[in-house]
């Protein structure tokens, strides 16, 4: 048996996290408090990369675009002024993208990142991994608007299957997870139920079980992500909705 | 790229199949999880790989392929390159991966393709040939012969290599190159780390188009950003010009490991990648000689012609580079002609008539300022105890919230300033009380016993600052300087710089070498501004018509997405400058150039682009010659340099009725530079403006022989034969410069209808009269009046001579300053007319000059 223990332990604590994600957090406290400080780092964490194509798409160089998120979280990580989002619209993935070009904008006046860097990074940023990934942008007409939202989506897509990854790892299921991710969209074929089943030794309906556990456990830490840049749970499913249309383009 | 079966929604290409993430995250909506929501169980625990398990997996195998591989042997931006060995065919190889292989595109794979097999094809001793091109697992990687020798790059990292040697490699990789480029193969990316030694010694080129066509393709905007080390990358390629690129590139390229060879440096190495960048498009190469002075100066000419901005004045092909090096190898004359910093000048003058005598002078006269300036600066910096002017920097914090940043500009300015060798700066410990305090800035001078103090005031106003400066000398409080500065789109060190260059300018400090570097504004800006601005230096260098209108668009571009962009504003002036000078009305454009420039002062008074410029300004819009020299001195001393790159400008100093002193300048200069031709094309014109036309003859027939495709030097030629009356020789020198290429401009027309007009044979003048007008009527070009007024003054109409001078006069007509001089002019000057134009010249009258006697002695 599965350590049945374990999971659902894990299970708990993302609920309870739930409950005051980490957008809404920030939000109540409008920046004031540690906790709000720490939970929009962590959220600038995750979704970095997504800026910084925008950043990189606009024109600016590996470096330059670097400076400019360390100086654009370096700002927004220090201000109080986030009462100014609207609460019950905001999201933080138009609200970052909008105070980004606020701060592009001012930084052209003053252009002074390496001063505000000061050096030292807020967000670690992994240049060379962000140079490698977005050498991977397709060489299309995209808006560096929509480079944003389909990295954000792919962004919080691999945030969530990490996370999941995490999970099956921890309890020793890493090779399920490998083997049955494939289905997290589609339900598997008999056939290859069986050959699943084969591969794991496990029954077809045990295989079929599995991913339905883990389409489950999926969908929750989805929901997680996806408040978690969200003001209201009733705006999960609309971002969701928004953001398989931005994937799907025009 | 990709669709997904389902929804049609774009795939990211990647190295593995993966679900599509539209779908995926549809799957995500609580609709959609009803279905399958119900009953949860448990899963048995049997199957399940561990996680070392799992590892294994994945081991480190070295087996690639077909391949094995042994050892890496480099890495760079866009691959791994290993030794390997192909199993059945037991070869060693180079094999080398492309890191951007699994995700490029379709498209952008098959043209990899393409060009890998024409690569392929080549078939030189001196390429390294192409054996495969493949795909493992989605790995793209091709493989090359093994070359175990040493590539450039280690060679010359213990120092330049001897000169003879340097040269055979580069002829035999030029050699290697023109093979390609006869089969349309650019190599894109040549380098020092791209010329590998085989076993013999001999070159061996190698990553020919592939490497870097991968980059140029898969990167996103115009390639600027992406490149590692642009130091080798031709000023084409680094203003982003990837698709258009010609074999001039590889030229370029080849001038450049040529460039390392020799010097043991690349062309352009700034800090920063954008540094360097700016350089590779704005700056001339440090000439080779000065880091090797024993180098010979025909390897440099070669070396230079390589390095041109220009593509078309590079070598037209890589053999013909081969041909030269060759030449020079058999101790034979080399081709090529210097030229480097003076190309500007030269072409100036071919578009530009008359004033082709007195702008080749200002080169000379250029570069003797230079070397004036720095005798003068070692003399003053060799003896130990020189005078120093001593100077208090005092910072203070307008309030508590600014005290944090009041104590960074303190530290900062007291550091910056503290480094110039004629400044002696009070060190920050002795200030702190002074920056607590509120006294004044005499009070402050007086208790540090220091002849001026800089005092500061810094207010954080959010995340901009604003600083007031004033600057004071301590014994008679006089105000020296003062300011309030604010960030500028150039970042803080510019402000620094600007600080540094107005303490500079108002305490009168002498600078050495050191110190101007750091006076120079880092002119790196993070903004929006940056590429329009390349740009726009870009065209300004194509020094034609089109090329300054271009270039006016662009800085106007930086200037809208940098409004505070000092040196956008500069750019501006001068591309005005430019076109009124060589081609449209110069009132026009001397006044447009006036209210840029005044726009730069006004965001930094202390730049010295912007000074000179000003002071080119105030000689030819303003005739306020005193203020020029004035202008131009003051930028001098805050950076030579400038000179090199207006010496074209710079003949006010001298010029203007001091033609005797101008001769010797150009003497002066040409000892300098002996191998400059158009230096050396100055000795005639300035002879000639100092009235001896014989000496004139002499040098113009002397510097004839070394470069007689050059027109200019018929009409430097032509002009004190006509003077002499020897008027058929004149014809037959002009005649022949007019077939020479770019030879047939106004200018030369206009001396050959002036001698025409001497000859008594008005009707031929006349007839080019009329195709001067033409050319103004029908091709819109501007026939600058002065050019009309010399054939007037020939065909005796003296009336009608006047009358053109006097509409040169109101078009602000750059030729005529030198009106003192010409001796066209000789019988005019007597004449209340001229008297009246001098004065509406701000010329004192001096009825003498201009009639030095013929054969007068000069030295």
């Amino acid at each position: 048996m599965f350590p049945a223990g374990e999971y659902s332990g894990a299970l708990e604590t993302q609920r309870k996290e739930f409950n005051t994600t980490h957008w809404s957090v920030v939000l109540a406290a409008r920046g004031e408090s540690p906790d709000a400080r720490e939970a929009l780092e962590k959220l600038c964490k995750v979704y970095w990369y997504p800026l910084y194509a925008f950043v990189r798409r606009q024109g600016h160089s590996p470096e330059d675009a670097e400076d400019l998120i360390q100086g654009f979280f370096a700002l927004l990580l220090q201000r109080k002024d986030l009462e100014t989002v609207e609460r019950e619209r905001g999201r933080l993935r138009s609200y970052l993208l909008v105070s980004l070009k606020h701060f592009m904008v001012n930084e052209q006046l003053r252009a002074r990142a390496e001063k505000r860097g000061g050096g030292q990074s807020l967000i670690s940023l992994d240049e060379v991994e962000a140079e490698k990934k977005f050498a991977q942008e397709p060489v299309d007409q995209s808006t560096p608007e929509k480079i944003f939202e389909r990295r954000w989506a792919l962004a919080l897509l691999d945030k969530v299957l990490e996370r999941l990854r995490q999970e099956h790892k921890a309890t020793g299921r890493l090779r399920l997870f490998d083997t049955l991710r494939w289905f997290l969209s589609d339900e598997p074929a008999e056939q290859s139920q069986a050959q699943i089943g084969a591969q794991l030794g496990l029954s077809t309906g045990a295989v079929k079980q599995a991913v339905r556990r883990l389409r489950q456990r999926y969908r929750e830490l989805l929901h997680e992500e996806v408040a978690d840049t969200v003001a209201t749970a009733a705006d999960i499913d609309d971002e969701v909705r928004h953001l398989v249309a931005v994937l799907r383009g025009p | 790229m990709n669709h997904c079966s389902k929804c049609g929604a774009e795939l990211e290409p990647s190295a593995e199949p993966a679900p599509c993430p539209a779908c995926l995250l549809e799957a995500g909506l609580r609709g959609s999880a009803e279905a399958d929501a119900l009953g949860v169980h448990e899963v048995p625990e049997h199957g399940y790989a561990s996680t070392a398990e799992q590892s294994t997996e994945q081991g480190p195998t070295r087996r690639f392929g077909e391949y094995e591989l042994l050892a890496e042997i480099a890495r760079g931006g866009q691959g791994v390159v290993y030794r390997a060995r192909h199993r059945s065919l037991n070869r060693l190889v180079a094999l080398k991966m492309l890191i951007l292989g699994p995700w490029a595109t379709e498209a952008h794979l098959k043209r990899f393709k393409t060009e890998a097999e024409a690569a392929a094809n080549l078939d030189h001793p001196q390429i390294v040939p192409i054996y495969e091109i493949g795909q493992v697992e989605g790995q793209h990687y091709f493989t090359m012969k093994l070359v175990e020798g040493p590539s450039l790059k280690q060679l010359v990292i213990s120092g330049p290599l001897a000169p003879r040697r340097a040269a055979e490699l580069l002829a035999g990789a030029a050699r290697a190159i023109h093979h390609a480029h006869e089969r349309g193969i650019l190599h894109r990316d040549l380098k020092p780390g791209n010329i590998l030694l085989d076993e013999q010694g001999q070159p061996q080129v190698t990553d020919f188009g592939l490497a870097k066509l991968v980059e140029d393709e898969s990167t996103i905007t115009n390639t600027m950003d992406v490149l590692g080390t642009p130091s080798y990358l031709s000023p084409e390629q680094a203003t982003g010009q990837a698709k258009s690129l010609t074999k001039a590139c590889d030229i370029y390229g080849l001038g450049a490991v040529f460039y390392e060879l020799l010097t043991g440096n690349p062309p352009f190495a700034g800090g920063t990648t954008m540094e360097t960048l700016r350089q590779v498009v704005e700056k001339e190469p440090r000439r080779p000689s000065l880091w090797n002075p024993k180098l010979d100066r025909e390897l440099e000419t070669i070396c230079l012609k390589c390095l041109q901005k220009d593509p078309h004045k590079r070598y037209e092909s890589a053999a013909a580079l081969a041909e030269d090096l060759e030449r020079w190898l058999r101790y034979e004359p080399i081709l090529a002609r210097p030229s480097g910093v003076f190309t500007r000048a030269r072409k100036l003058v071919r578009r530009h008539p008359v004033a082709a005598a007195s702008i080749p002078m200002a080169t000379t006269l250029g570069a003797a300022l230079v070397l004036m300036v720095w005798q003068e600066l070692s003399r003053k910096e060799s003896p130990p105890g020189a005078h120093r002017e001593s100077l208090a920097v005092v910072i203070r914090a307008a309030d508590t919230k600014s005290a944090g940043l009041s104590k960074e500009f303190s530290k900062e300015l007291n550091h910056l300033l503290s480094g110039l060798s004629g400044l002696a700066v009070v060190p920050r410990s002795a200030v702190l009380k002074s920056e607590s305090s509120a006294a004044p800035a005499e009070k402050v001078g007086k208790a540090l016993r220091v002849q001026a103090v800089l005092l500061g005031q810094v207010q954080q106003i959010d995340e901009d600052f604003r600083l007031s400066l004033e600057l004071t000398e301590s014994g008679s409080g006089a105000r020296l300087w003062s300011r309030t500065l604010t960030n500028s789109p150039t970042g803080w060190a510019s402000v620094q710089a600007q600080i540094a260059r107005a303490v500079v300018m108002k305490l009168g400090i002498d600078l050495n070498a050191g110190d101007r570097l750091a006076l120079q504004r880092p002119l790196l800006t993070k903004t929006g501004a940056w590429f329009p601005y390349l740009r726009g230096r870009q065209q300004f260098d194509k020094a034609s018509d089109t090329g300054d209108t271009n270039a006016i668009q662009e800085f106007q571009a930086a200037i809208t997405e940098a409004p505070g962009f000092a040196e956008a504003y500069v750019g501006l002036a001068e591309a005005n400058f430019d076109l009124g000078y060589q081609f449209q009305e110069p009132a026009v454009h001397f006044a447009l150039a006036r209210a840029s420039v005044r726009e730069a002062l006004k965001l930094d008074e202390t730049l010295p682009q912007a000074i000179v410029v000003d002071g080119i300004l105030r000689f030819f819009l303003d005739w306020n010659w005193q203020g020029a020299e004035q202008a131009l001195d003051q930028a001098l001393h805050l950076d030579p340099s400038i000179v090199e790159r207006n010496a074209c400008y710079l003949h006010c100093l001298q010029t203007v009725g001091r033609p005797e002193e101008a001769f010797r300048a150009v003497e002066r200069a040409v000892a300098l530079s002996p191998d400059s031709i158009s230096i050396e094309a100055e000795l005639s014109c300035a002879a000639y403006y100092a009235g001896n036309f014989a000496k004139a003859e002499a040098y113009g027939l002397e510097t004839l022989k070394k470069d007689p495709e050059n027109f200019l030097l018929y009409f430097n030629l032509g002009r004190p034969l006509a003077q002499e009356g020897r008027y058929e020789q004149a014809l037959a020198k002009l005649e022949k410069g007019r077939s020479r290429a770019g030879g047939d401009w106004a200018g030369m027309l206009a001396e050959i209808a002036y001698i025409r007009a001497r000859q008594g044979r008005t009707n031929e003048s006349q007839q080019i009269i009329d195709e001067l007008r033409n050319r103004e009527t029908q091709l819109k070009e501007f026939v600058d009046p002065y050019l009309y007024a010399c054939i007037y003054a020939g065909l005796g109409d003296t009336d009608r001579a006047f009358e053109y001078l006097t509409a040169a006069l109101n078009k602000k007509s750059a030729w005529l300053p030198s009106i003192v001089v010409e001796p066209k002019f000789n019988h005019l000057r007597n004449d209340r007319r001229y008297e009246e134009i001098l004065a509406r010249m701000n010329l004192p009258f001096k009825p003498d000059v201009g009639r030095i006697k013929p054969q007068a002695e000069l030295h």
